[in-house]
């Protein structure tokens, strides 16, 4: 039963339905809010390095598309939907968290 | 997901493609129709059909003219006249959007109004917002569409192997399945680059919708803060104090002129107009650059005096060159020619790869008794062959509607756009209902409509190929030209799809022939 989370399981429709439907979230919403998460922390953190304020988010919102195909690509590939939706909250939260307290002046 | 990485990527070329595929389709479409959109533009505006000799326009008789013009709200611009738009034109906001006033380049005399949205103001937002503004919810959707363009073009090369084999291969083959996927694969080899750096270019352009995020955290929520910092744009606050008179606008663009070595202006906009702290505002004309810069000057409106000269981000600065890879302002015909070809060949990718999806499972899906395989071919049918259809019946709308026609309270550039989403509409229509003819009627009417276009442009506006080659009146040439060379491959295309269905009924009336005689 190394294969759970895949839709070869055996498993019932419902189920197996219910986990295309999170598969998908996980491609076009999860990894958008990835992304997301990123550029609006390497838009708070690249000043720090010289760069002006608007060009790191020029910058960081360009990348940002890369990322979000990046992650999307491997959300579809990634067998475990758990691994997947921990990797994705893991990095939404972390980006997230770094752009606010160093937007909010803690940093 | 699948066992293996490639199957996963399948699983994902193949369902994004089917679900996303009719609005790429659309995206795609309008992106190379607006390649020609100016183009286009004088064709369906006849009285901008001029010719502009290189003559700079003073932008002080330009204001002369705008003074004579109703009052309008500030800021208003004034567009100077180039080869692709040989025309002076006023822009000036109004209560329910934008309208423009244009004036015939040598005498600035005013021309009659546009009753139409032609390609600039009706396909090129449909290609970006799809004409959906609430919310910003079109946006999204052709940036939803751009991200898949860039997921199945990533995702396509991986599941391809052969890669180079699949290049050289395009094999004629009978059987419509094959030979589809070898469309589609030879049309995603040739133009990979080419889609991919449109879709990222595309979606660059609208960063600062896509990543709110970033500004967000870096401009505590304003986003006009971003955009300020990032063109370094100047303004200053209105004093509510009449205004003295305007200086000349003509000694502004010289000097901004001078300073750009040489560069025609563009664009000259004057700010708060009215105002005591009215200023004006002078672009460069970006046909010389591939980048799409607009580093403008500021001048005090009632002095002439320099206020502040934008200065372009290094990053910024890139930006601008993906922004102009997309737009394509530049003036440079091949290159030009060279986009439609490859838009088309986008085009023909989407298509192909809708159509793939159908014929590979329309065995199994009849067998299972399955309703999916005739929902997605009416689906494409009118998605791709009836979005060209519509297209083609907005231009003959065009030239059919008299001036000033009204209908259940459309004005007439209303009219055109009703015809073309009800043509687009009954092609969905068509292909539900005449499920196995409809590609070769579609096609048919196809060629009929692109034929009826050039034969009223030329009875309409007396604007025939003779004529205007003559005249070297090259866009409306072209577009008559680039109409009949679309409705001789329509027909073609028909008529090659009939004789192959014949065949393929005979065939299957021969082998099932002999069958009976084995039996």
């Amino acid at each position: 039963m190394a294969n759970r989370t895949t839709l070869s399981a055996p498993a019932g429709a419902g189920q197996a339905m219910l986990r295309v439907v999170l598969r998908v979230a996980a491609i076009v919403l999860g990894s958008y809010a990835a992304s997301a998460a990123l550029v609006a922390a390497a838009t708070t953190l690249l000043p720090f390095t010289g760069v002006a304020r608007s060009d790191a988010f020029t910058l960081s919102a360009a990348l940002g598309f890369l990322v979000y195909l990046g992650l999307g690509l491997w959300a579809a590939a990634e067998r475990s939907l758990v691994r997947l939706f921990v990797v994705l909250a893991s990095l939404t939260a972390g980006g997230a968290a770094v752009a606010a307290l160093i937007a909010g002046g803690a940093i | 997901m699948e066992p293996t990485f490639r199957q996963s990527l399948n699983w994902l070329h193949t369902w994004a493609g089917v679900v996303i595929g009719p609005l790429l389709f659309l995206v795609f479409w309008t992106g190379t129709v607006c390649v020609f959109d100016k183009e286009i533009d004088r064709w369906m505006i006849p009285q901008t059909r001029l010719i502009y000799d290189g003559t700079p326009v003073s932008a002080d008789r330009l204001l002369a003219e705008q003074r004579k013009l109703p009052p309008r709200q500030a800021p208003w611009a004034m567009v100077m006249p180039n080869e692709r738009d040989p025309f002076a034109w006023i822009a000036y906001r109004t209560p329910t959007g934008f309208d423009r006033k244009f004036y015939d380049p040598v005498g600035l005399k005013l021309l009659p109004d546009a009753e139409t949205w032609a390609a600039t103001r009706f396909f090129f937002p449909l290609h970006y917002s799809l004409h959906i503004n609430a919310w910003d919810i079109g946006l999204w959707l052709v940036g939803l569409a751009g991200m898949a363009m860039l997921a199945l073009s990533v995702s396509g090369v991986i599941i391809h192997r052969k890669i180079f084999a699949d290049f050289f291969t395009l094999r004629r083959s009978r059987q419509p399945q094959r030979a589809l996927l070898d469309l589609h694969n030879t049309a995603g080899t040739l133009g990979f680059v080419f889609y991919v750096a449109m879709a990222f270019s595309g979606l660059a352009i609208f960063a600062a919708t896509y990543y709110p995020s970033g500004w967000m955290a870096g401009f505590k929520g304003s986003q006009q803060a971003y955009f300020t910092e990032a063109y370094d744009n100047y303004f200053r606050p209105p004093q509510k104090k009449p205004a003295a008179p305007v200086a000349s606008l003509d000694a502004m663009v010289e000097a901004a002129t001078k300073a750009w070595d040489g560069l025609p202006p563009f664009m000259v906009r004057i700010w708060l107009d009215g105002d005591a702290s009215a200023f004006v505002e002078v672009r460069p004309s970006i046909e010389g650059d591939l980048a799409m810069r607009t580093d403008p000057f500021y001048f005090d409106a009632a002095t002439g005096a320099l206020l502040h000269r934008s200065t372009t981000r290094p990053v910024t600065g890139l930006q601008q060159y993906l922004v102009g890879l997309h737009f394509v302002q530049f003036r440079h015909w091949t290159l030009r020619w060279v986009y439609f070809a490859l838009g088309l060949l986008g085009s023909l990718l989407i298509a192909t790869g809708f159509l793939f999806w159908g014929e590979s499972r329309r065995k199994a899906h009849e067998a299972a008794g399955l309703g999916g395989v005739r929902f997605v071919e009416g689906l494409a049918a009118g998605s791709t062959a009836g979005l060209v259809v519509a297209t083609l019946a907005f231009f003959v709308a065009n030239r059919l509607l008299p001036s000033g026609a009204t209908f259940l309270g459309g004005a007439r550039y209303e009219l055109e756009i009703w015809v073309f989403f009800a043509a687009w509409l009954a092609t969905f229509a068509h292909g539900w209902l005449r499920r196995g003819q409809a590609w070769i009627e579609l096609c048919w009417i196809a060629a009929a409509l692109a034929a009826a276009a050039v034969l009223l442009n030329a009875l309409t506006t007396g604007g025939h190929l003779a004529r205007t080659v003559a005249q070297g009146q090259w866009a409306v040439a072209g577009m008559d030209l680039v109409l009949l060379a679309g409705a001789a491959a329509a027909a073609v295309t028909a008529f090659r799809l009939q004789r192959r269905k014949v065949a393929y009924k005979n065939g299957r009336l021969v082998r099932q022939g002999h069958e009976g005689v084995s039996s």
